[in-house]
């Protein structure tokens, strides 16, 4: 009795010990995601990095890159793509995927995380893997109304306000202008003499 | 015993070669963001569609100009993708040549680099140019800046013109 609980807590071991080696010998993917904008204003690109870094030391196969996190409804996709596959990533290798969207309308938004599917071997039969990225949050998209009301060069405004402030300054100039014109012109003869 | 030998070899070298793409014609389109006000870095993403007359494409890297080289992302069939940031005030605008390189040159590339040659003497299976024209770093002079010039030049002209009357 005592020689068969050996025996199963031997092979439990040596199972646990081969898993983790496996573990350690396959790839595994970091994935973050970031957004990369100063201010999210509606109708405005929002650029979407995501950093995948394979810390593994087989290389990552069939990987899926997948966000579901910006539905069609409320953003438009104008550069990249969000649902990607990368045949092969190499060990110990770290690039970037970019996706710019632009929001249709303002408010809060929770930016989610992407999801990422991979086998962890060059071998068929190898586990397939899905992990996370990280989430960027809750992010306040602002109207463009108010963006621009912020940070536009306000040359029209200007304008506007140098047209109106404009009759002030001319009509006085113009009048005494005239003025002048008409005592120069009235002076003029009495001066030959 | 050596025709049995070689039928395999051959035949792995005929499917090889068979499966490999061959005369690609490729079409690109590049998009960058254009709004540095807005965004802290420059995203760069070219797609690139090959068609292949024979065989099919397996995995792509591309080499970019700083000499990194990353996967290309499968986005749908026969279109691919390349992307990377950079940051927004060394973003030069202009052409960037992206080299892309199949599996055999992948392998050729990182043999390369391996003993220290140059990558620029690796074939690449064909190349794409991305174009960023520049982006907006906001305006080149301040609305408010014109506005107090033109008043101070309005002034001095209706303070000049009343000293002469005076005198």
């Amino acid at each position: 009795m005592i020689k068969k609980i050996v025996i199963l807590l031997l092979a439990t071991l040596a199972y646990c010990a081969e898993e983790k080696q496996e573990e350690n010998l396959g790839a595994r993917l970091l994935v973050s995601k970031q957004i990369l904008n100063r201010y999210l204003v509606e109708t405005k690109d929002i650029e979407v990095k995501y950093s995948i870094h394979n810390i593994g030391k087989a290389p990552a196969v069939n990987v899926q890159l997948v966000d579901n996190g910006f539905n069609t409804e409320a953003f438009e996709i104008v550069g990249g793509h969000l649902n990607t596959r990368f045949q092969r990533i190499p060990p110990e290798s770290n690039f970037t995927h970019v996706v710019v969207v632009r929001p249709k309308r303002y408010g809060y938004f929770n930016f989610t995380s992407a999801e990422v599917t991979y086998r962890s071997s060059d071998d068929i039969n190898a586990k397939v893997q899905v992990s996370y990225s990280s989430e960027p949050g809750e992010g306040g998209i602002v109207a463009f109304r108010d963006y621009d009301k912020k940070f536009s060069a306000h040359y029209w405004d200007w304008l506007a306000f140098a047209l109106m402030t404009s009759p002030s300054l001319v009509i006085p100039l113009a009048l005494w202008f005239n003025s002048k014109n008409t005592y120069e012109k009235l002076n003029k003869p009495t001066k030959k003499h | 015993m050596s025709k049995i030998f070689v039928l395999p070899v051959l035949l792995t070298f005929l499917v090889g070669f068979g499966s490999a793409c061959s005369n690609p014609q490729v079409t690109s389109k590049s998009f960058t963001t254009k709004d540095a006000t807005i965004v802290s870095h420059i995203g760069f993403i070219s797609e690139i569609t090959v068609k292949c007359t024979t065989g099919v494409l397996s995995s792509l890297y591309a080499e970019l100009e700083d000499g990194s080289i990353i996967p290309v992302a499968v986005v749908a069939p026969e279109t691919f993708q390349v992307s990377w940031i950079e940051e927004s005030k060394s973003a030069r605008s202009g052409q960037r040549l992206i080299r892309i390189f199949d599996e055999e040159g992948y392998t050729a590339l990182r043999k390369a680099i391996r003993n220290n040659e140059p990558t620029g003497s690796v074939p690449e299976f064909f190349s794409v140019y991305v174009h960023h024209s520049g982006a907006y770093n906001g305006p080149w002079v301040k609305s408010e800046f014109i506005a107090v010039v033109l008043s101070i030049l309005v002034s001095q002209f209706a303070l000049t013109t009343k000293s002469k009357i005076v005198s």
